[in-house]
């Protein structure tokens, strides 16, 4: 060996290099974060999981749902949405103004008749605060709404890109990398009940997909115990004729897990649109509805690469 | 073992290591590469802060997306009216301009304090006549009169900006404000000048 010591340091330099790049890095970065407060409803996020969750997650593990789940959303980019929210008293006045604006004459009738609505979509930050200064005048209000973008907002698998405070919680963490299922990271917000849940695990087939293109899903009976349904009995689950079918406290508690999976908690660091709402009290959803979604509008340009 | 003895190349060669130059294309290649990569960084790095994810790029981003407040979203509306009217004499830092004879604004003791009655006068009715700004005389420029082309918002709002930008800090102006004192120097003819203004008691300072 005639360049050992140019050999040594060629091998530790290249490792240290490494070592620092691929760890001390990432843990100078996202190493120190510590459950944060949210400014709107002054809660601790993230919470912890109930102890049925974190068993659940346990079992998420075991059965590897990650090999076919992801648990994050992405998202593209950011543009802004205009909303007249308040219509105000001098409707001449506005309805002159919209239609300066370019609002098409129909459209301006609806969105007065029907305010708070959306009047543009796919504008910057800056058109959007001109045309709301333009618009809001005496008890006449615009709204500047931030919208985010990407194929995973507009599935309505989230509302927001998913962020390292989400997942402060969960050890280990499973991200995924394959989506041959939806993704999870929001499915509590989504999710249609326990009963639901439990049917879903059961038999995939019945609750997603169709005859010609069936969930891909494999079913998850040895989480369950049947047995015959006796004379006169209903089923408290039915999901197989004539037997009654009892999920096991590991299918409880998946469930459980599944329904504490949410990433829509407006943080600073990942904002979730929020538009404006009516002044009188609007009907509260169904319980066990998540909030509602704006509906994402074909109308949307692709979305801007972020300004610098 | 000797397999070749007839050549005497082989029969002479010891093994033995020389040292060979670095070929000159990778390392043109590794530099192109190095390069790239610390621009990849720079540009989506987001300042190594763990509250910066894809898509935004930088902190500042994000927080001025969401203006927090009404005095946040009236200063975000006044950085427009800044944009269009002052800043062609004042600059984008507010560091005003000789040439133009615009003081500065940014750390200007006429800008700042608690009370904003002389400010808002100055946007109001202009200003004429020498003033001294941060211990530094400024000659006899002209400031045009707004009172025609702004409205109270517009002047509440530009001043909120103004007041809490490039290390300004200090209250909001409200609307009513510039009101008032519109109503109270409506008879005011001319440009203000410093004499003017010095008339003016200013609340809260001895």
């Amino acid at each position: 060996m005639n360049n050992g010591p140019l050999l040594f340091l060629g091998i530790l330099a290249s490792l240290a290099t490494s070592f620092w790049g691929l760890l001390i890095a990432p843990q100078v970065q996202i190493g120190q974060q510590q459950p944060a407060v949210i400014e709107a409803t002054g809660e601790i996020y993230p919470a912890a999981r109930s102890g049925l969750a974190r068993q659940g997650a346990e079992i998420y593990r075991s059965l590897g749902c990650v090999e076919c789940h992801s648990q994050q959303v992405r998202q593209t980019g950011v543009n802004f949405d205009l909303w007249l929210a308040e219509p105000g008293t001098n409707r001449a006045e506005l309805s002159a103004t919209l239609t300066r604006l370019g609002v098409a004459s129909a459209e301006v009738a609806r969105a007065i008749e029907q305010a708070p609505a959306k009047l543009r979509s796919g504008l910057t930050q800056v058109e959007a605060q001109t045309i709301a200064s333009q618009i809001t005048n005496g008890d006449a209000k615009a709204q500047v709404v931030l919208a985010n973008l990407g194929p995973d907002i507009q599935r309505g698998w989230g509302r927001r890109v998913t962020v390292t405070q989400d997942y402060l919680g969960d050890y280990p963490v499973q991200l995924g990398n394959l989506r041959v299922g939806p993704d999870l990271a929001n499915y509590g917000a989504r999710s249609p009940g326990l009963p639901e849940i439990l049917k879903h695990l059961y038999a995939p087939q019945m609750v997603v997909g169709n005859a010609t293109k069936p969930s891909m899903m494999p079913p998850y009976r040895f989480l369950f115990t049947k047995r015959k349904l006796r004379e006169g009995e209903t089923p408290t689950l039915p999901v197989e004729l004539g037997y009654e079918v009892t999920p096991k406290p590991e299918a409880e508690a998946l469930a459980a897990y599944l329904m504490s999976l949410r990433a829509d908690a407006p943080l600073k660091e990942a904002p979730v649109p929020n538009p404006p709402t009516k002044s009188a009290p609007a009907p509260a959803p169904a319980p066990g509805q998540p909030a509602p979604i704006p509906a994402p509008t074909s109308a949307t340009p692709p979305p801007p690469t972020p300004t610098k | 073992m000797n397999e070749r003895p007839n050549n005497p190349q082989d029969a002479e060669a010891e093994p033995t290591v020389r040292r060979s130059g670095f070929p000159v294309l990778v390392l043109a290649a590794l530099s192109v590469v190095l390069y790239w990569g610390g621009m990849y960084v720079i540009d989506f790095g987001g300042d190594a802060d763990a509250r910066v994810h894809y898509p935004y790029r930088s902190f500042k981003q994000i927080d001025d997306y969401q203006p927090k407040d009404a005095d946040a979203m009236a200063a975000a509306k006044g950085a427009l009216v800044y944009s269009r009217i002052c800043l062609a004499c004042h600059q984008a830092d507010g560091n005003g301009s000789r040439s133009q004879n615009a003081p500065p604004l940014a750390g200007s003791e006429w800008v700042a304090p608690k009370d904003p009655s002389r400010i808002i006068r100055i946007v109001l009715h202009g200003l004429s006549g020498p003033i001294k700004v941060k211990g530094e005389d400024w000659g006899t420029g002209q400031m045009l009169a707004w009172k025609e082309t702004l409205t109270d918002e517009d002047i509440a709002h530009v001043l909120t900006f103004v007041r809490n930008s490039w290390g300004n800090k200090a209250l909001a102006v409200k609307p009513e404000q510039v009101a008032k004192i519109r109503k109270e120097t409506a008879g005011h003819q001319s440009y203000m000048t410093v004499p003017d203004l010095e008339k003016v008691v200013l609340l809260g300072t001895p």
